[in-house]
């Protein structure tokens, strides 16, 4: 995992660090500082509690985790009864949580909770698995005295694309409140009204504008907060549970897929520390609708007569195979399979096609492992103790959200530099240094006496912008935390899916080992990379193009040359989940499985290999990438390898790609930069086919620093049209003062702004042209 | 053991079955006549509505979930607000019995907190095909007084709630 093991602080001489206590008379020792409530949960003792939760700081705000304590530092009064979450255990405390002033205790809190509490169940989305409904059977008592009116609130109040409320189901515990506050640093969810009358609510009354909303309904302990996709979909117990990771970024957050028959009603979290540190996004939890979109393609597709027609497994391989021979191929993709998929498309493209033109790199992101520019890798842990981080131009919110939680976290103690055109630390101060892009090297650069000082600097990078940043980023000479684009970009570079590396990170020309497990000479020339391969294709000089999981009309930063080569190659072979646009152009399709539909391995941002295990079958006519590839292969006469060639010793380096060229705009001030920059709901994966994220999807925002808008007569929400080199698009302006001014940011990978070129000229659509357009 | 003897027993034996003759029927002439069902007799499902013609079943699945036999299968959704079929939030768009499965044992009956799926004493179910006896929401509601012809539509999903699951 981590070439850069933490030392990890010297613990100072402190009093003895351990305490000794007994509970329920047995006798413990626990680490000084322990809480009652956590104390009492290790030795497995019952213990109710609400607002309590072990990722947030106690509160004690709910008062059901009642226990009997007695002992110093209360020695002197007799035995008390107090909250379990907000008192430490002491030395010689005698902790007793049946006896009768404690019980006594929570049943008066249990009543008293109830009391306006409605009486649900049957249809609460949270019955079976309520925490109010099994500590009230546990602890609370057999009736209530309340036979007054209940007050009455709002119910199934819609808070924003994902979560619905109901009012009076809340027994204002905040955990949802002090989570935004002391987790995510945001203020979506807050307490209005005071007294009986108090309520949970969005922050100004507008829908829950957040990434990270469905892990409130994790939290809520109560049928409270509900996501819109579970509701009344499933009961607890006709659930199945099934641990996998999300494929949703390259963060690679566990989870565990709960499945009734055989579809997928929700996504829970399943925490690893090193990892997730127990937290999903939106992105992630919500992104399973594709699985079932009415869009999949079930069926491969085959071109006759110009147009693309159903065909069978056999008909559709066979002609794929006969294009892919018929002359020189390339293959462009990968970054969405998993290991040994990757694997198995590295091997088949250097023996079944002989070719070294092999990149997954269809984006901006040039490379996927530190090592690959020969710098030492970070570990995501790194950042809870690191006092130095260098944002380089990456947005861990849009890219790999969960990061985005503990890099918060990091920036409350630590300096974190966000050092780009666009402002990526939206939610924890940062040092902001705004610099437009071909500034960026310069300004690492003049970083580093600041990282030579720095006891533990770490830098976070996307791999964009080509080998000048690479060299000012490892002259800083501190770890990296790559975000890669696509999810397994990391399992596909080092499955060798570049035109200069193999398997296992050996160099093309030096790959004797890999020969070896191969059983064969492979080819020894280094290929093109991504934007070679488009140019030789547009040139002719390509006879086919195999397209694995990858959209470069949308992706490829240079959308006209993705354009103008997938018209001009005779042969393309395209394998999706969906009939994207790259799908459209091709003369033979074939269908895939989603990532929650196949089983393997795949590789997080730090080269983490997790498994994943196949949740859902997926529709019937489709196979997974890695059985395709094994059919394809076989095809073409090639038995792929079980076993993956050795690492090599020192890895070789990977040579990046010169950056795109984002340029600043004309001296007229008319002509804007153009940036295309990551948002999470963009682009043209599974996301853009999932029906759960409809609601949140992005598509032609245009993103603006208000300075000098006023100017060019645009407002937040209007309509306008982006002339750019040869064509137009038209979007939405967002005002966004962290954009860099001269600059106009779109979502990669969101149609068309890959097409406009470096300048833009923005203009408003005249109103009247804005109804007729549409 | 003599012939005699043998005859005798032959007698005795036959006797008991003449004797019936002489003694008053226990078979009734069914489906003619039928024998009156004790009163808390178990027999087929009914699912029952308000008084007003809204349906009382909720969809809650804890039916499903006492069934022994696991011959229950309840699939809920929202109501429609402006076409409520139950009250409240909740009802069920899919509520299927395999009466083949069913050991009519009322657990159903005494986990629903509506009062909505009733245990009754009709017992005649008989059919031609295994498929027949999966019954559904049209089968086991009664009518609603309110709508003349019951709705011949099949039982499709709500906008939303997905496919039927199989199984
Ligand atoms: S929150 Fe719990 S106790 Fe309240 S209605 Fe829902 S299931 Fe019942
Ligand atoms: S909505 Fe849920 S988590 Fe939030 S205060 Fe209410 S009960 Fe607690
Ligand atoms: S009577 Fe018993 S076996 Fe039959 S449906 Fe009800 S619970 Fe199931
Ligand atoms: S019949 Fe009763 S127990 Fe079954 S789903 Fe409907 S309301 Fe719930
Ligand atoms: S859990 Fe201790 S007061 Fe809420």
């Amino acid at each position: 995992m981590s070439s850069n093991p933490s030392a990890g602080p010297q613990a100072p001489a402190a009093p003895p660090s351990t305490v000794s206590c007994t509970i329920d008379g047995k006798p413990y020792t626990f680490p000084r500082g322990t809480l009652i409530v956590d104390a009492v949960r290790q030795v497995g003792r019952p213990i109710p509690y609400y607002c309590y939760h072990p990722r947030l700081e106690p509160v004690g705000a709910c008062r059901v985790c009642m226990v009997q304590v007695e002992g110093p530092p209360v020695a002197t009064r007799g035995p008390i009864v107090t909250t379990g979450c907000t008192t430490p255990v002491f030395e010689g405390l005698k902790i007793e949580t049946m006896s009768d002033p404690a019980k006594l205790a929570r049943q008066q809190v249990l009543e008293f909770l109830l009391i306006n509490h409605p009486l649900d169940c049957p249809v609460c989305d949270k019955g079976g698995e309520c925490d109010l409904q099994d500590f009230t059977l546990a602890y609370g008592p057999g009736k209530s005295q309340f036979a007054e009116q209940k007050i009455l609130r709002h119910k199934a109040e819609d808070l924003g694309p994902f979560l619905v409320l109901d009012q009076e189901r809340c027994i204002l515990c905040q955990r949802c409140v002090r989570y935004e506050n002391e987790v995510l640093h945001e203020q979506n969810l807050v307490l209005k009204e005071r007294g009986d009358r108090t309520v949970i609510d969005t922050g100004a009354g507008e829908p829950y504008a957040g990434y990270f909303s469905g892990n409130n309904t994790e939290l809520c302990p109560v049928g409270a907060l509900t996501s819109h996709t579970y509701r009344f979909k499933a009961r607890p117990w006709d659930v199945r549970p099934v641990p996998s990771v999300c494929q949703g970024c390259s963060l690679g957050c566990n989870l565990t897929v709960n499945l009734r028959g055989p579809k997928i009603v929700r996504l829970l979290w399943r925490e690893n520390q090193a990892v997730d540190a127990g937290w999903l996004c939106d992105r992630g939890r919500y992104g399973f609708g594709h699985t079932l979109a009415e869009q999949r393609l079930a069926t491969p597709l085959v071109r006759r007569d110009g147009e693309l027609r159903a065909a069978t497994w056999e008909e559709a391989l066979s002609a794929a195979a006969a294009g892919l021979t018929a002359g020189p191929a390339a293959v462009l993709g990968g970054g969405r399979l998993t290991d040994e998929e990757s694997l198995a498309l590295s091997q088949l493209a250097r023996l079944g096609l002989r070719t070294n033109d092999v990149d997954w790199r269809v984006g901006y992101q040039g490379f996927a492992a530190p090592a690959a520019i020969g710098l030492s890798e970070a570990a995501i842990t790194d950042l809870d103790r690191s006092d130095l981080v260098l944002l380089l131009d990456t947005s861990p919110l849009e890219e790999a959200p969960v990061l985005d939680i503990r890099l918060r976290r990091t920036a409350r103690r630590a300096t974190v530099i966000d050092l780009g055109p666009v402002r990526n630390l939206r939610h924890a101060a940062s040092r902001r240094v705004a610099c437009a892009p071909d500034e960026l090297a310069r300004r690492v650069a003049e970083l580093a006496p600041e990282f030579a000082a720095a006891q533990s600097p770490l830098v976070i990078w996307n791999g964009r912008g080509g080998p000048a940043l690479a060299e000012a980023v490892a002259a800083l000479g501190a770890p990296l935390l790559v975000v890669g684009e696509f999810a397994n970009a990391r399992g596909a570079e080092a499955a060798g899916l570049a035109p200069d590396l193999l398997p296992g990170y050996h160099a093309v020309g030096a790959g004797a080992e890999v020969a070896a497990v191969w059983g064969a000479e492979l080819p020894r020339e280094p290929g093109r990379d991504a934007a070679g391969i488009l140019n030789a294709a547009a040139s002719g000089d390509l006879q086919a193009l195999y397209v694995v999981g990858a959209n470069p009309l949308r992706s490829f930063p240079d959308g006209e040359l993705a354009d103008r080569a997938l018209d001009a190659v005779p042969f393309l072979v395209v394998q999706d989940l969906f009939l994207t646009e790259t799908a459209q152009r091709a003369d033979v399709v074939l269908p895939a499985l989603g990532a929650l539909e196949k089983a393997g391995h795949t590789s997080n941002l730090v080269g983490q290999s997790q498994p994943v295990a196949r949740a859902v079958a997926g529709p019937a006519g489709a196979l997974a990438d890695g059985m395709i590839l094994r059919r394809l292969a076989a095809a073409l006469n090639v038995t792929l390898a079980d076993q993956a060639p050795p690492e090599a010793e020192t890895p070789a380096r990977v040579r990046l790609p010169e950056a795109g060229g984002e340029r600043p705009g004309g001296g007229s001030g008319e002509e804007l930069g153009l940036l295309l920059r990551p948002r999470l709901f963009a682009g043209g994966g599974t996301a853009a086919f999932d029906p759960n994220l409809e609601p949140v999807h992005v598509a032609g925002e245009v993103r603006l620093n208000p300075e000098g808008t006023d100017r060019l007569g645009l407002q937040e929400g209007a309509a306008v049209h982006l002339h750019g080199a040869g064509t137009t698009v038209r979007g939405t302006v967002r005002l966004d003062a962290g954009v860099l001014p001269g600059w106009v940011v779109l979502a990669a990978h969101d149609f068309g702004g890959n097409r406009l070129g470096p300048r833009v000229r923005v203009t408003a659509v005249p109103a009247a042209a804005g109804v007729a357009a549409r | 053991m003599g012939a005699l003897s043998q005859v005798r027993s032959l007698g005795r034996g036959l006797a008991t079955t003449f004797g019936y003759l002489f003694r008053p029927r226990v078979t009734v002439d069914y489906p003619e006549r039928e024998r009156p069902v004790p009163e808390r007799f178990r027999g087929l499902h009914i699912l029952d509505r308000h008084d007003g013609g809204l349906e009382k079943c909720v969809g809650c699945e804890l039916c499903q979930a006492a069934c022994p036999a696991h011959c229950i299968t309840v699939e809920a959704a929202e109501n429609p607000p402006d076409a409520a079929v139950s009250p409240g939030e909740r009802y069920a768009w899919r509520y299927e019995i395999d009466l083949l499965r069913c050991i009519f044992c009322g657990m159903c009956e005494e986990a629903c907190p509506t009062g909505a799926i009733q245990l009754t004493p009709r017992h005649d179910f008989v059919a031609f095909r295994r498929e027949d006896f999966l019954v559904d929401k049209r089968w086991l509601t009664v009518p609603d007084p309110a709508v003349v012809a019951p709705e011949a539509e099949p039982v499709r999903p709500p906008a939303g709630a997905g496919g039927k699951m199989a199984g």
